[in-house]
């Protein structure tokens, strides 16, 4: 685990899919290495995935799909652990859903 | 047609008691059961002075009974990914807010209660008046709407390539359909019932926008999400009804995937089974026969298409060719074994190559 000045080194890779329309262009896995991130934002995965629990979180059955809802893969590899999970919406957990909304906005900034 | 079954059972004198006695949801369906009844319209029409006495006083309650008006909440997510909201943005009879989104979310529930209510007697989602509610603002660049269960969900786009999900009434008219199939056919949401489920929500999200814009079948545009594209899109909507397949083709997008006959179905695992690729084959069918009956689509067609919906003999399990079955039936049920209408039906479901 990085702490403050250190790197974040591990990789982030989510895949979105469902929703109202399906778009061929958007289904593809999205895929960041962390220590290419500024250290504040590699830090904030870090940070959320450990508020989540992803690493430690019980699986759960996933829900049955409800109509144009998404679901979300994500595959994170975070201080040698390295975990995917399925999660569909609605996302319950707060935590939970900051994460994949963070890791959604960096990997299609990066 | 009636959708308390218990009320279709029971003999004139057990719903005066109801009328008369039973709560006032209750009294309304009793009520309005009694005067669909022929035996009442018969003493109706053969009494030629004034009437007098229960017949008098069911008629003038029946007359004085409101029309059912949807009962609308819209809550703000406020950016975040929780629905229903915390904070509520507008509820029922309240002025509009002057934020957009709020504002269009009320209108295209208002839209979609309206079509259902007027063109098919149906009150809100479940028949029975059920509250209409909404979160909008939902989530970050959220590009998505969906249906939760039991509410509408709908993000503000991602401003690059999606606008707000709420600038369609469509999508909020296929939302809403959602739960209307939910509480119907309950149409399994993978394979091809999945995509029946989803063409069925295409339909009816159309048929709210055709209405509230007073258009035939022939005048509509029979497009699905038109002007959620931004600029940057080479797209004009999410999906075409009348051309399956055209609706978008762009370098960072892709190219829409549907296909308009069962010649090209796809099967795949993604999408739950493609549900929203291989919607396009009843979509067409479903275009082709409102075409052909001409006139407004939501009140031949879709009024096939609805009762069919209503119909026993779909389930969650239905398929394509089940559908086409049943609205076949529909079609010989409401206007005449050889009618033009059910003749339109059937053609068009050979045409998408479902019969
Ligand atoms: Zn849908």
């Amino acid at each position: 685990m990085g702490t403050d000045g250190t790197p974040v080194s591990g990789e982030a890779s989510l895949t979105v899919e469902g929703g109202v329309a399906v778009f061929p262009g958007l289904s593809r896995t999205r895929t960041l290495r962390l220590e290419a991130l500024p250290v504040a934002e590699a830090r904030a995965v870090e940070e959320l995935a450990r508020r989540a629990a992803f690493f430690d979180g019980a699986e759960t059955t996933p829900a049955p799909a409800r109509p144009d809802a998404r679901t979300y893969r994500l595959c994170l590899t975070i201080g040698g652990r390295r975990r995917e999970r399925c999660i569909a919406e609605p996302v319950a957990d707060p935590a939970l859903a900051e994460l994949i909304a963070c890791v959604q906005r960096l990997t299609r900034s990066a | 047609m009636c959708r308390t079954p218990l009320h279709c059972i029971l003999p004139p004198y057990i719903l005066t008691r109801i009328a008369q006695h039973g709560t006032p949801a209750a009294q309304r369906r009793a009520l309005h059961q009694l005067l669909a009844d022929p035996t009442l319209r018969i003493v109706r029409a053969s009494t030629a002075g004034p009437i007098r006495g229960q017949v008098a006083r069911l008629r003038a309650a029946a007359d004085t009974t409101p029309p059912p008006t949807p009962l609308r909440t819209i809550r703000d997510a406020g950016g975040t990914m929780q629905a229903p909201g915390p904070g509520v943005a507008r509820r029922e009879g309240e002025a509009p807010t002057g934020d957009a989104a709020v504002d269009e979310a009320y209108e295209g529930l208002g839209a979609t209660f309206d079509l259902y209510w007027h063109a098919y007697e149906r009150n809100s989602i479940d028949g029975e008046g059920l509250p209409l509610d909404a979160t909008v603002h939902y989530g970050q660049d959220y590009a998505n709407a969906f249906w939760d269960g039991r509410q509408m969900v709908f993000g503000d786009g991602d401003g690059e390539y999606f606008r707000r999900f709420t600038i369609a009434v469509d999508i909020m008219g296929h939302e809403l359909t959602h739960g209307v199939i939910e509480a119907e056919a309950g149409l399994a949401y993978y394979n091809q019932s999945g995509a029946l489920n989803e063409s069925l929500a295409d339909v009816f999200g159309a048929l709210v926008k055709q209405r509230a814009l007073g258009q035939s079948a022939e005048r509509a545009d029979w497009l699905i999400g038109a002007g959620l594209f931004t600029d940057a899109v080479n797209g004009s909507a999410l999906r075409s009804m009348a051309e399956p397949g055209t609706a978008f083709d762009d370098p960072v997008l892709g190219r829409d995937p549907q296909p308009a006959h069962m010649d090209d179905f796809v099967f795949t695992l993604e999408d739950n089974g493609g549900v929203h690729v291989n919607s396009g084959i009843p979509n067409k069918a479903f275009h082709l026969a409102a075409l052909s009956i001409g006139g407004n689509a939501w009140d031949g067609a879709g009024r096939v298409w609805y009762h069919a919906l209503l119909d026993p003999l779909v389930t969650a399990n239905t398929d394509f060719a089940g559908f086409a079955r049943v609205t076949a039936r529909v079609a010989e049920r409401l206007y005449g074994r050889d009618s033009e209408e059910a003749t339109a039906v059937g053609d068009a479901w050979a045409a998408v190559g479902v019969v």
